[in-house]
């Protein structure tokens, strides 16, 4: 049998690439969380109304069902890798060919006083909106959001659905300075507060207020008290690899895993949040959980395949604006490097081009428009030249027919220059 | 609920009540009676604006799968009960709606100086709730411009094209012409008799008789290639326009399920083969008399099952219930020519930007026409298909912008765009 543990988006992937290139092998999906493999990232909309628990489905029942992909619920609890079996908490052990260990990772608690108060809420899985929504009667019509990235927009964007008042405390100076130009952060922080919320940046948690064992509010580093009932807490995830350790596997944060993504157990691969790349990285992006899936899954068919996910991208939403990057954009670029910057505030947009030190594209990044994946893509790939991409700046257009044309203005501003 | 939410129920509830009072034959001033009628219920759909006006995602669609009225609740069939009635009484039982006809009197003498009747009672409901749906969906899209040019365009066609110049025609005594529709929607267009009647009629009949081929055969597959079948159903077609502004808030009760896609595909083009056999049938009659049995029958038929059940009681009465383009997709024979055109000889389809799609599934949910968008979306694949109206709601939805109506050279249905490595090739399929 080939077997996936987990079926989250990297499990989920292995087990339909396994499946296509190998017809014959049982194929089956563990997975103690859900029985159908569903979209992390939609969580806020079922929250907020939009949808259903069930839309966010990736492929209905049937689908799994044609294509012979088993799923077994279950808590895995042992792994034993020389006799190949994984053992089922519920005392079933499921021997196999090939195993892809594709157990995600859990929201990291904060390391204050008082975290583990009624109150104190996290996002990763459906569960925790039960946990949100359990909380909100309690709320005393005001949240903080504790956590600056984007699983801490997300919360402030659902809370602030539900009408409730929000302070959104973000430890460093600016919104995610790793990721986004200070460009992006400004536009980003002004569309969260146009939202209603109120952003904190500088300010770290050091103590949650609780009464009775439960959560009123939290304590800053300034001495500052944030009155609050329910406290979303989004400091990032760790990796689950309690399973892998037991096992004797190598870990450090994450599953190590070799260039094809096998583990130090033979014949075990792992993917996605809870794999760490031999150089150290562990990449916690639905897209790279998914590109690992399918690399792990050709594995898992018995062709390992090396694991070159190509040009790296991102994109996301900041309540309504979105931003995305294809390339090495980072929020401050290496030394000897240079980048072009184009910015209208009034109408909540930003384009971004770095430039390597030989002066060629290595990255893009753009904010509140919507440019063409191929295109950027493209730029990247060949390391062209600033002209090429004014050049080409039309083509890379993605925003909807009818909408205000700014590759011209941005390719006019950016070669003044 | 807040405030405007309660007035807007009171408005609505006050319109209701004045057409409940008509009907049951309670005497009261047509002018006055008429008033509370359409102000009412433009009250109740405009009232709502400021509940948009403060939700500052531009497409507005927090808890929508909560609302009594919009998740099946309770509000959802009590209008879909009002809605079926209505529609009923006008096809099988005008009697019924003498007292609210007797309403819409001076409106009918000033605008067609003829006695009203249902049917312009009919018509002038379906205008308004066009131009007052209209008017919520341009502030709710309104940072959208392709919605909002979309839809100031089905306005337009309806009050003037649909509703205005009908009336206008009826005053100087000209045949009532419809010009934004054509055969196979407008069923009988083609059937000898209506083909009599507009020759008989000089120059404007004849006009009409040959606007109405040309769009059906030259304009039709032109702008079709060009723009695919959006350019009539979601910019100009009335049942699209009263499915795009007052439908609007029903878009995710289209059922997106594999069964509900091949169900379509089998109700949609026997509709088409029906309405090609009828008309083909009636004009056998007519050139040799023979086969009346069968094409009068046919022609009744379709005309009571497909025109009136299908296209109105189902197809408009059930939208709280079912979504608002469930003729359009399992029914319109206008629909079909358009869906095969689009799928076989179109530039149109909707881009799939790379591999950023999160497979979140409001793309998938949002679809009046029950597409299973995210299918294709999350394996990286352009949509070209022959249902797809063009609304533009899935690429307004995305919350990662990986959707994009193109009218580009070289669609291809399953056309791969993503970088392949990050959208993982494989064979798996069930959409056939
Ligand atoms: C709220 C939220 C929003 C996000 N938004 C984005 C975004 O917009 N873009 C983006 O790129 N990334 C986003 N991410 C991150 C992205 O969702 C994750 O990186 C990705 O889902 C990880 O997928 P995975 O398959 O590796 O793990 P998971 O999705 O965590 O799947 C692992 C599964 O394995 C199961 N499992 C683990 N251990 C066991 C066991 N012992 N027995 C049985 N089952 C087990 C778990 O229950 C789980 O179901 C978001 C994450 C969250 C939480
Ligand atoms: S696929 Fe998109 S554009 Fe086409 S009908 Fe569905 S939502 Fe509208
Ligand atoms: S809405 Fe966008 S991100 Fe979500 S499933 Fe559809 S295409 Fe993918």
């Amino acid at each position: 049998m080939l077997l996936v543990l987990g079926n989250g988006i990297a499990g989920a992937t292995a087990a339909r690439v396994a499946r296509t290139l190998r017809s014959d092998a049982e194929v089956a999906m563990v997975s103690d969380e859900h029985p159908l493999p569903y979209s992390r990232t939609a969580l806020m909309y079922v929250f907020m109304g939009r949808l259903r628990a069930q839309d966010t489905h990736l492929y209905d029942a049937a689908f799994w069902a044609k294509n012979r992909i088993d799923r077994i619920e279950g808590r895995a609890a042992r792994l034993d890798a020389n006799a190949r079996t994984l053992h089922l908490a519920d005392g079933r052990a499921l021997g196999y060919e090939r195993l892809v260990l594709a157990t995600g990772s859990t929201p990291r608690r904060l390391d204050v006083p008082g975290s583990d108060a009624d109150g104190v809420v996290h996002l990763y899985g459906l569960a925790h909106l039960d946990d949100i929504e359990a909380a909100l009667p309690h709320a005393n019509g005001h949240a903080v959001v504790v956590g600056g990235g984007l699983t801490g927009v997300e919360l402030g964007e659902m809370l602030r659905s539900r009408g409730l008042a929000v302070t959104f405390l973000v430890r460093e100076p600016r919104l995610m300075p790793r990721t986004l130009s200070s460009d992006e952060s400004a536009l980003a922080e002004a569309t969260i507060r146009r939202h209603g919320v109120d952003v904190r940046t500088g300010a770290s948690v050091v103590a949650v207020e609780t009464v009775s064992g439960r959560a009123m509010g939290v304590v800053l580093a300034s001495g500052e008290t944030i009155p609050a009932g329910l406290v979303a807490v989004a400091v990032g995830v760790e990796p689950n690899v309690d399973l892998a350790r037991e096992a004797g596997l190598a870990v450090r944060r994450g599953v190590v895993v070799s260039g094809t993504l096998e583990t130090s157990a033979t014949d075990v691969f792992a993917a996605g949040d809870c794999a760490e790349h031999a150089s150290g990285r562990v990449d916690q992006l639905w897209y790279t959980a998914r590109a690992m899936g399918a690399t792990a899954g050709r594995g898992l068919a018995g062709q390992p395949t090396a694991y070159a996910p190509g040009v790296p991208f991102n994109a996301a939403a900041f309540f309504d604006a979105e931003w995305q990057t294809t390339g090495y954009a980072p929020g401050d670029i290496p030394d000897g490097w240079t980048e072009r910057r184009w910015r209208d505030d009034a109408a909540g947009q930003a384009f971004r081009l770095v430039l390597d030190g030989d002066g060629r594209a290595a990255g893009v990044s753009s904010f509140g428009m919507r440019l063409r994946h191929a295109v950027c893509q493209d730029w990247v790939e060949r390391s062209v030249t600033l002209g090429e991409v004014l050049a080409g700046l039309r083509r890379a257009r993605f925003d909807p027919e009818f909408h205000r044309v700014r590759t011209d203005d941005i390719a006019l501003a950016l070669a003044d220059l | 609920m807040t405030l405007s939410d309660r007035l807007a129920l009171a408005s609505g509830g006050v319109a209701l009540a004045t057409v409940g009072l008509a009907v049951a034959g309670v005497p009261m001033p047509p002018g006055l009676g008429l008033a509370l009628v359409l102000g009412g219920f433009a009250a109740a759909a405009l009232l709502v604006l400021p509940r948009y006006a403060a939700q500052p995602s531009a497409v507005a669609l927090d808890g929508t799968m909560r609302a009594s009225a919009t998740a099946r609740g309770g509000v959802a069939w009590a209008m879909a009960l009002v809605l079926t009635a209505y529609y009923a009484a006008t096809y099988w039982f005008p009697g019924r709606l003498d007292g609210l006809v007797r309403l819409f009197e001076p409106l009918s003498h000033a605008l067609r100086g003829r006695d009203s009747d249902v049917w312009f009672v009919y018509g002038t409901f379906y205008t308004l709730a066009v131009a007052a749906m209209g008017v919520r969906a341009l502030v709710k899209y309104r940072d959208h411009p392709y919605h909002r040019a979309r839809t100031l365009a089905v306005m337009a066609v309806q009050t003037l094209l649909a509703w205005a110049l009908p009336a206008l025609l009826v005053r100087l005594q000209r045949p009532e012409l419809y010009f934004s529709y054509t055969w196979p929607l407008d069923y009988d267009f083609l059937f000898p008799s209506n083909v009599q009647m507009l020759r008989d009629h000089g120059t404007l009949g004849l006009f009409a008789l040959v606007w109405g081929v040309l769009l059906l055969a030259v304009v039709t597959p032109m702008l079709t290639y060009f723009y695919g079948k959006r350019w009539y159903c979601a910019w100009v077609c009335g049942c699209g326009g009263l499915a795009e502004t007052a439908g609007d808030p029903y878009r995710h009760l289209a059922d997106p399920s594999l069964r509900a896609w091949k169900i379509e595909r089998w109700t949609i083009h026997s509709v088409l083969v029906l309405i090609v056999a009828t008309t083909a049938l009636v004009w056998l009659r007519a050139t040799t008399g023979f086969g009346g049995a069968v094409s009068d029958a046919l022609a009744r038929f379709y005309g009571f099952g497909i025109g009136a059940v299908f296209s109105g009681v189902v197809g408009v009465g059930f939208y709280p219930l079912l979504g608002a383009r469930v003729w359009c997709r399992f029914g319109c024979p206008m629909a079909a020519i358009l869906g095969i055109q689009q799928r076989f000889f179109s530039r149109f389809r909707i881009t799939v930007n790379g591999g950023a799609c999160i497979s979140c599934g409001n793309c998938t949910t949002y679809c009046e026409m029950g597409i299973d968008v995210r299918h294709y979306a999350q394996r990286g694949q352009n949509i070209v298909r022959a249902s797809c109206v063009g609304c533009g709601a899935c690429a307004s939805v995305c919350p990662r912008g990986v959707l994009r109506l193109e009218n580009g050279p070289g669609a291809r249905m399953g056309e791969r765009v993503g970088p392949g490595a990050f959208v993982p090739e494989d064979a798996l399929d069930v959409l056939t």
